[in-house]
């Protein structure tokens, strides 16, 4: 803002720019790693060096290049079927990922959903759908996605209803709550008053204005959702075998790992990284949007 | 939390009877249509809905709660045998927790300006990010595999207690470094605050009484509110450490699809749950007399 003494003309008033702020250097390597890894999950059935499942009995655990007993074409060795672990990482992560994020996807839209009509609604539907998101919330979430999988099997569909129950919860309180400090702005009056049906008041100008609260929720809850599918496939109740995912590596691996330690510690190595990353971006995106908010 | 109770037992109880019939799993391939009937017939499951639900509650009632149908025996005997060893190792994390978690971060907001602090933000974000079973594996391989220090498996003694508590509370304590350093950053720019430090009041007094007892408030909110996660935690921790508890036994009951177990154990520890946070709410009176006279 430069206001020049002596000149008659209106000092103009400087808008700050829209900034994405990677001038932190943790956040903009966080971002660059998390493009790579991206890069590398949507790539992976062309960037990868063998077929995941493919089993080569002759080549069983053998360690990663500059190690003994070595194989040069396997750079992160062979596990105990002799599958190539660099191209099982790559297959794990993308659909570690897809699982992720199409799970938060369906519980974002099932959250949003439910929070607007509890919103909207009010009375008894809000009482119902509220009191069943706190059940939700006092119950140890593994329980019901162990008990969901117990009843309906290990499909992929499956585990991504259970992921995407995995949230819903909290994105209905966090919509409710918006919804209701938005119903009673004069622009929601305004479009009510001139006969806006209450379909359209919740498209058109509830969720535009909610959206980025709900949208820094889904980046935080990423890194959540990628521990909790990786410890169910750990566990062995996730995506089944032979298909690859990072928690099923781990949980597979943990057999062979006193002998073998490398066929756990490189998916064990990206799970971390990659909730790391989310997590950090997740807070980064948070801290902006309060930062937004606080300004206006 | 009665009707929270309710709900929930009503939501397992529908759930295991629309998706199709549990016998199909349970009998042998093959089984004739004969015995296929009377096996219904003899668990009730060719009634009305109505009616199984209202003999479901009965049973509740008398405190039947179904046979295990991997083990033969009562479900609550298999529950009673195990819940002890669940609640020894959630018990030993909690105190760990508190006893690091708390005073890490008060420091932690005491030395907000300087790099200890970030050091133990930095420490505390990597305990966010790193799953407990990664954890757990890391742990078994150094200790148990490479130095023969800590058995890796059961929980006969103190020493088998130190890897899984270890491997289950690092995200606990990772959250409740970050929640107590913000409570006491809120609470360090109080008036109350500046009014004991001019009052001449040492450090400790100012920092504890005046800072940490306003400040453990939001912090036992978390406490409680992390309980559900701890649970969800435990279960994957028992199973890699062949810990004989509840967790485990429900992963194995997923795993054979036991659903009388399952059925009681999502009970049980739902009521678990829900009587822990009514205990936390409580503790909020020791903690805040204002909550006294409500």
């Amino acid at each position: 803002m430069s206001l020049v003494l002596g000149t008659t003309a209106v000092p103009r008033l400087k808008l700050p720019r829209p900034r994405l702020g990677i001038g932190n250097p943790l956040v903009a390597a966080a971002a660059v790693l998390g493009a790579m890894l991206l890069t590398m999950a949507l790539l992976a059935p062309w960037i990868a060096p063998f077929d995941p499942n493919q089993q080569k009995l002759l080549a069983r655990l053998r360690p990663p290049v500059g190690f003994d007993r070595a194989m040069a074409q396997y750079w992160f060795g062979t596990d105990q079927l002799g599958r190539d672990l660099l191209s099982r990482c790559l297959h794990g992560l993308r659909l570690s990922l897809a699982l992720a994020f199409f799970g938060g996807v369906f519980g974002l839209v099932l959250g949003v959903a439910i929070g607007l009509l509890a919103g909207l609604a009010r009375g008894v539907v809000d009482s119902v759908l509220m009191g069943l998101a706190d059940v939700k919330l006092s119950v140890p979430f593994t329980l019901v996605a162990l008990l969901v999988i117990a009843l309906a099997g290990t499909a992929t569909e499956v585990l991504l209803l259970v992921l995407g129950l995995a949230y819903w919860a909290h994105f209905a309180r966090l919509v409710r709550g918006q919804v209701i400090a938005l119903r009673d702005m004069p622009y929601v009056e305004a479009a009510r008053a001139v006969g806006a049906s209450p379909l359209r008041v919740a498209l058109r100008h509830m969720i535009p204005n909610l959206a980025s609260p709900v949208v820094v929720m889904a980046t935080l809850n990423f890194s959540n959702l990628i521990l909790l599918e990786s410890s169910l496939s750990f566990l062995g109740i996730g995506v089944q075998p032979p298909t690859a995912t990072l928690g099923s590596m781990v949980g597979q691996g943990r057999d062979y790992m006193a002998s073998a330690p490398w066929v756990v510690a490189a998916p064990a190595a990206l799970i971390v990284l990659v909730a790391l990353v989310a997590m950090l971006l997740g807070d980064h995106l948070r801290d902006r949007v309060d930062a937004r908010l606080r300004e206006r | 939390m009665l009707v929270t109770l309710w709900v929930i037992a009503s939501v397992v109880f529908l759930a295991t009877r629309l998706t199709g019939n549990p016998i199909d799993f349970l009998m042998p391939e093959g089984l004739d249509a004969v015995s296929r009937a009377a096996m219904i017939a003899y668990w009730g499951l060719d009634r009305p809905v109505g009616e199984q639900y209202f003999a479901f509650w009965t049973a509740l009632a008398h405190g039947e709660f179904g046979i295990g149908l991997m083990e033969r025996r009562p479900v609550a005997t298999i529950f009673a045998e195990r819940i002890g060893h669940s609640a020894a190792l959630l018990a030993t994390t909690l105190a760990v927790t508190i006893a690091v978690g708390v005073p890490l971060g008060v420091l932690a907001a005491i030395w907000r300006q300087r790099r200890r602090g970030a050091a133990v933000l930095l420490a505390a974000f990597m305990g966010y990010a790193v799953p407990n079973f990664v954890l757990a594996i890391l742990l078994l391989l150094v200790f148990s595999y490479a130095l023969h220090w800590l058995p890796s498996a059961g929980s006969a003694t103190p020493l088998h207690y130190v890897m899984p508590t270890l491997a289950l509370s690092a995200y606990f304590v990772a959250a409740l470094v970050r929640y107590t350093r913000n409570a006491m950053l809120d609470v360090l720019g109080q008036d109350y605050m500046r009014t004991a430090w001019a009052k001449g009041l040492a450090p400790r007094v100012v920092f504890l009484k005046h800072g940490l007892r306003n400040a453990l408030i939001p912090v036992i909110t978390v406490i409680g509110l992390q309980m559900t996660t701890l649970v969800s935690g435990a279960v994957v921790i028992e199973t890699v450490f062949s810990w004989n508890g509840v967790g485990d036994l429900l992963v194995g009951a997923t795993l054979r699809r036991d659903y009388p177990v399952l059925q009681f154990g999502v009970l049980v520890v739902a009521c678990a749950v829900i009587v822990v946070n009514t205990l936390v709410d409580l503790a909020y009176a020791a903690v805040d007399p204002r909550v006294r006279l409500a």
